[in-house]
């Protein structure tokens, strides 16, 4: 499996998990990730970079010749009010969690069809249903996610590839950890489970999402905390 | 399968996944065999008046083009 964004918060959770079930785990970040496993391999990649997102996924091909599962962690968030938010910044949200989504998925995918199956789950926010103020863009290109998530769902699954986004709550990761303490309770408040998510509760759905029985489920979002 | 094989349009050998699967064979193929990365389906191609897709001896002629070029196309 291939998980991008490994290095911290989601994405090395996520990672952590399905090694601790014994799978190989293939993952890429912009960083160096600063810790290693055995069965986990890590490649520095922006995925916004089409020619190193080809290169991340032939590399892949020529060690495994297969890939089951995608998960799509890598991601940023910049949060402002949108009468302070620049264009550069618009740009560097939709590259990294949009195109590099596209990318990823789409070279995935290739690998994926060989073996007539294939996992892609994708992050989205409760962000975009939620209006959250100051995460315009944020939201913007979650929703972004969704959209594209349900349209190659319908074009992958002759592939028998399903294409699925988790949705989160707030979680304790370096995502939120400069947002003000106040902003992330009100959120919550308006949760119907009225706690800030866990890690867990992300890879709880991507295990529903991945297992094999789950071929009939695709194009779907679940988010979570009752939003 | 030959190089006369049409690719593209009502006769053509595939339906419109078979082609899609088709190119990226292709493409896997060029890298796995000959160390040679190139997106064949590119803004480029859908812009040539005659379609690279047409044939395959079309398709040969342009990853020709493309690999021996120098135009940053993907060559290795």
């Amino acid at each position: 499996m291939l998980v991008t964004g490994a290095r911290k918060g989601i994405g090395r959770h996520l990672a952590e998990h399905f090694l601790g079930q014994g799978a190989v785990v293939e993952g890429c970040s912009r960083g160096e990730p600063d810790w290693e496993a055995e069965s986990f391999h890590c490649q520095r990649v922006d995925v916004a970079d089409e020619r190193q997102v080809i290169d991340l996924l032939a590399s892949v091909r020529k060690r495994h010749g297969r890939l089951d599962v995608l998960i799509n962690c890598a991601g940023v968030a910049v949060m402002n009010h949108a009468l302070l938010t620049p264009g550069d910044t618009v740009s560097c949200i939709f590259d990294t969690n949009v195109r590099g989504t596209f990318l990823v998925s789409r070279e995935a995918a290739k690998l994926m069809r060989r073996g007539r199956f294939g996992r892609i789950v994708s992050l989205g926010s409760v962000a975009g249903p939620m209006r959250i103020e100051g995460e315009a863009v944020y939201a913007a290109s979650k929703d972004a996610i969704v959209s594209l998530t349900r349209s190659l769902a319908a074009e992958f699954v002759q592939f028998g590839i399903t294409c699925n986004v988790v949705a989160p709550t707030p979680i304790e990761t370096d995502l939120i950890r400069g947002v003000p303490k106040e902003k992330i309770q009100a959120i919550v408040d308006r949760l119907a489970v009225r706690r800030l998510g866990r890690l867990e509760d992300v890879s709880n759905v991507v295990d529903f999402f991945v297992k094999p029985e789950s071929d009939y489920i695709t194009g779907q979002v679940i988010y979570l905390g009752g939003v | 399968m030959d190089a006369d094989t049409v690719l593209l349009g009502k006769s053509s050998h595939f339906d419109s996944l078979g082609l899609v699967n088709y190119i990226v064979d292709v493409e896997q193929a060029l890298d796995d065999q000959l160390g040679v990365a190139v997106t064949l389906a590119d803004e480029r191609a859908m812009s040539q008046t005659r379609s690279p897709f047409r044939t395959v001896q079309a398709l040969m002629d342009y990853i020709m083009t493309l690999t021996t070029a120098d135009n940053g196309a993907g060559a290795p």
